[in-house]
């Protein structure tokens, strides 16, 4: 059926005669020209040649005569009798008398009663189609669609006719339905209720059509008893039967058998292929068909690396094919071939893997030692069961499970134990990264001690500027000479203290008005009240601390400063004037001197800096903090 | 706008690299939203000629020579034929000569043939030369190309010259297999607009080709 039709050999004048030379009998029309027999003959010569059928299985290939008799034998006696009578009638009457007296005849009528019955079993079917179509037959409207629907009704009276007689081929029918789908083709395309219609929805009307008329026809057309397509089926049924020993391996297509998604894609592919015989139109089978191959491409994903070519896909689908056995398999695909449109056939995805599925058949059919590159007496030896490979499919999914359970646990297990020992060298990565923090952290720490001792100064008692210092006598003489210009003042506000050198600021009104300003951020006023109003020896206040190390050359951070006597600390606490220094800005801030060693002084004393400052703060508020931490 | 479309077989030894040209043709076309699951072995393209769509169905068949039997079910009603050789490796040269032996004797409408010598990135191993292939391309009448799939050089052309060889085919009265439709106003107004944009107008040939 590969071949296209051989042209039309109907001939003009005389039909009557069959046209086989030195044939007595008469012709028909409908066996183009033949007599029953030859035409028979003629058939079935014609599909020898194709070459698609398989040799083996038709012995009776070379006498139509016996092979006729024998099929309608093997189909039904009453059939054959009735082929006899018909044969009879034949020889006297013409096509259309015969015809006429066939339909009368009381096995005809017996023959249509089957047929319509056949048919009333899909009704439901159909009427699931046609509810499906619902929306485009709506859109296409109520004209089209009556028209349509008449179109199927006239085409499956007349194909049931045909049905009817045991005689016509099915390569008739085919071309019959063939016919019908190029005219409704061309009827979409001429008739004026079609023109308001897309293409698209003509394409979907031409779809709906062949499938509502082969689902309703299923019964008559899907394996006919006139054909030896059921033979044929248990033929390849057979031979797939014989070679279930056939690998993967064999077939060189680089599925892995083992593995679990395997698997699963391959069953789902086989799913497809099987669902083939459940559907009923042929673009549903020829769907089915696509699923399937479309499943085989995933696999072949990600068996294969790269893209999928033919080369690795032909093998594959055969291999599933033989995984699948799939029921009625030769049925189906001449089915598909006769009845589905053919220009969909011809063309597209379908018709591709529709070839392929063909294609996969055949070399099945014909599968030699060759084919699978082994020896002859190896693949004679499998084929008759007498070893059996311990790579099978089947073997692979009886045996193996508990395997495969196993194998898939050890990779499990692999794949634990690297984790753990991830885990454990990462923990100890961990330990080590904290002993290096630790130990940096103390180096840290010593570095830092190092460049930053921490003095602890003794505990400074409040200087008792009065005493005898000897230092304070070591200080330069210049800063007496600037003191004294407003002596009796000064002397009368801070006479507890007054260290000469220390109150005597204010020489003029010029400095005075300078440093009013300055007054206020100093802490040497607050400082002093701190130190009172805690009572308690602190630190040297930063002022006098400057006071006392007015010799800046000497001094330095990590000597301990000698404490200072003080001995008229006492006395300040009890000295209420001290409120009246501070509000009096000018005798306490105006030396220039003092301030100034202040700062640099303070710059010496960092880590006393705070609480300078905090003291300062409080000093400045007037408000005496209850905490000095000097 | 008329529509062609054609059917187009790929024929070739196995490894001549036929999957990875037509791979490389369609991964130029389609990088975007070529479905990852359908595989290589059957595609289709349009390619725009002035006002003409061509549109191509390349199949991919199997180079084993345990499939061999089965290919006259892969070029039946096939309108072109590309015939894959590897310029390295002289077999698959004259696998390629008993593949046209085949076609003549088997197909009867006229077929396009394209000889491709493929894999021209090893030119260094190079057993067929270029003189050897054209002459012989010119002795059964079709063209010849070389191309690279590796680097991607001469492989657009092919497809074209086999949309060119359709619409010279459309044109012939007897090809029926070759499906001419005037297209629908109605339905194809959308896409033909589409194509238009961006096809140069002036220019009759060489124009890339477009998919939609």
């Amino acid at each position: 059926m590969w071949t296209k039709k051989k042209p039309c050999l109907r001939i003009d004048e005389s039909y009557l005669k069959c046209k086989s030379p030195g044939c007595e009998f008469y012709g028909n029309e409908e066996w183009h020209g033949y007599c029953s027999q030859c035409h028979r003959e003629q058939f079935q010569r014609r599909r020898k040649k194709v070459g698609f059928e398989v040799q083996h299985q038709e012995p009776h290939n070379s006498s139509s005569a016996t092979s006729l008799k024998e099929k309608y034998v093997k189909a039904s006696l009453p059939e054959f009798s009735k082929f006899e009578e018909k044969k009879r009638q034949q020889t006297e009457k013409t096509k259309k008398i015969l015809s006429g007296i066939f339909r009368k005849s009381p096995e005809a009528s017996k023959e249509k009663v089957r047929v319509e019955s056949l048919l009333r079993s899909e009704l439901r079917e159909v009427e699931a189609v046609r509810q499906e179509a619902q929306d485009l037959l709506r859109a296409i409207g109520p004209a089209a669609d009556a028209d349509v629907h008449k179109c199927i009704r006239s085409f499956y009276k007349k194909l049931v006719q045909e049905v009817e007689n045991p005689m016509t081929a099915i390569e008739d029918l085919s071309e019959r339905t063939q016919n019908f789908y190029q005219l409704l083709t061309k009827r979409f395309d001429e008739q004026a209720m079609y023109a308001e219609m897309t293409n698209d929805q003509k394409e979907q009307l031409l779809d709906y059509t062949e499938k509502y008329a082969m689902t309703y026809m299923y019964q008559l057309l899907f394996c006919p008893p006139t054909t030896t397509d059921e033979e044929k089926d248990l033929n390849i049924q057979k031979r797939i039967r014989q070679l279930n020993w056939v690998s993967a391996k064999h077939m060189d297509c680089g599925i892995n058998e083992t593995s679990t998604e395997t698997h699963d894609l391959v069953y789902s592919a086989i799913t497809e292929l099987l669902g083939m015989d459940s559907a009923k139109a042929p673009q549903d089978k020829l769907a089915c068909v696509v699923r399937c191959c479309q499943k085989i491409f995933t696999l072949m994903q990600y068996c294969v690396e790269g893209p999928t070519s033919a080369d690795d896909f032909l093998p594959a689908l055969i291999f599933v094919v033989l995984k699948a056995n799939p029921a009625r398999l030769k049925s189906n695909i001449n089915y598909v071939t006769r009845f589905c449109n053919a220009s969909r056939l011809m063309s597209g995805e379908g018709g591709y893997y529709f070839t392929n599925l063909c294609c996969a058949v055949s070399f099945i059919e014909n599968l030699t030692a060759e084919s699978l590159n082994m020896p002859e007496d190896e693949f004679s030896q499998y084929m008759e069961g007498k070893i059996v490979p311990s790579n099978t499919w089947e073997s692979a999914l009886i045996m193996c499970e508990g395997m495969h359970l196993m194998n898939e646990n050890l990779l499990r297990f692999a794949e634990l134990s690297k984790k753990s020992d991830i885990l454990g060298d990462e923990a100890e990565a961990l330990r080590d990264e904290m002993v290096a923090f630790h130990d940096e952290m103390l180096q840290r720490i010593d570095d830092l001690k190092e460049s930053y001792p921490l003095i602890i100064k003794p505990l400074k008692e409040p200087t008792d500027l009065d005493a005898e210092d000897p230092i304070v006598h070591e200080l330069p003489p210049p800063l007496s000479p600037q003191v004294v210009t407003e002596k009796p003042k000064v002397a009368e506000i801070d006479s507890p203290e007054s260290p000469e050198w220390r109150l005597t600021p204010l020489p003029d009104p010029n400095l005075t008005a300078v440093n009013y300003d300055f007054d206020l951020s100093d802490m040497s006023g607050g400082d002093l009240s701190t130190c009172e109003d805690l009572g308690t020896p602190g630190y040297q206040s930063m002022e006098t601390a400057s006071v006392q190390s007015l010799d800046l050359n000497a001094y330095h951070p990590t000597v301990v400063v000698k404490p200072v006597e003080t001995p008229g600390a006492a006395s300040l606490l009890d000295d209420p004037p001290i409120q009246e220094e501070v509000e009096l800005p000018s005798p306490l801030k105006p030396e220039p001197s003092t301030s100034y060693q202040g700062f640099s002084s303070q710059g010496w004393q960092i880590p006393s800096i705070p609480c300078e400052t905090g003291a300062s703060r409080l000093g400045s508020d007037r408000s005496p903090g209850p905490m000095d931490n000097s | 706008m008329k529509t062609i479309e054609g059917k187009v077989v790929v024929l070739g030894a196995q490894g001549v690299g036929k999957t990875s040209m037509v791979v490389r043709y369609i991964g130029k076309m389609f990088s975007h939203h070529i479905s990852p699951t359908i595989g290589a072995s059957f595609f289709t393209c349009n390619i725009n000629k002035g006002d003409i769509r061509v549109k191509l169905q390349v199949w991919d068949t199997a180079g084993q020579e345990r499939f061999r039997s089965m290919a006259p079910m892969y070029y039946r009603n096939a309108n072109a034929a590309l015939l894959v050789f590897d310029i390295t490796h002289p077999p698959s040269f004259s696998s390629i000569k008993s593949w046209v032996k085949e076609l003549q004797r088997n197909v009867e409408e006229p077929l396009i043939l394209c000889v491709v010598g493929n894999k021209t990135d090893l030119e260094s191993k190079r057993k067929i030369s270029r003189e050897e292939a054209e002459q012989y391309a010119q002795s059964i009448a079709a063209s010849y190309f070389e191309s690279s799939a590796l680097n991607d050089s001469g492989i657009e052309e092919i497809f074209l010259c086999c949309a060119e060889g359709m619409i010279t085919l459309s044109q012939d009265k007897l090809v029926k297999t070759l499906r001419v439709s005037p297209s629908n106003d109605r339905t194809e107004n959308g896409r033909s607009e589409r194509v238009n944009v961006s096809n140069h107008p002036s220019a009759s040939d060489e124009r890339p080709p477009l998919c939609c």
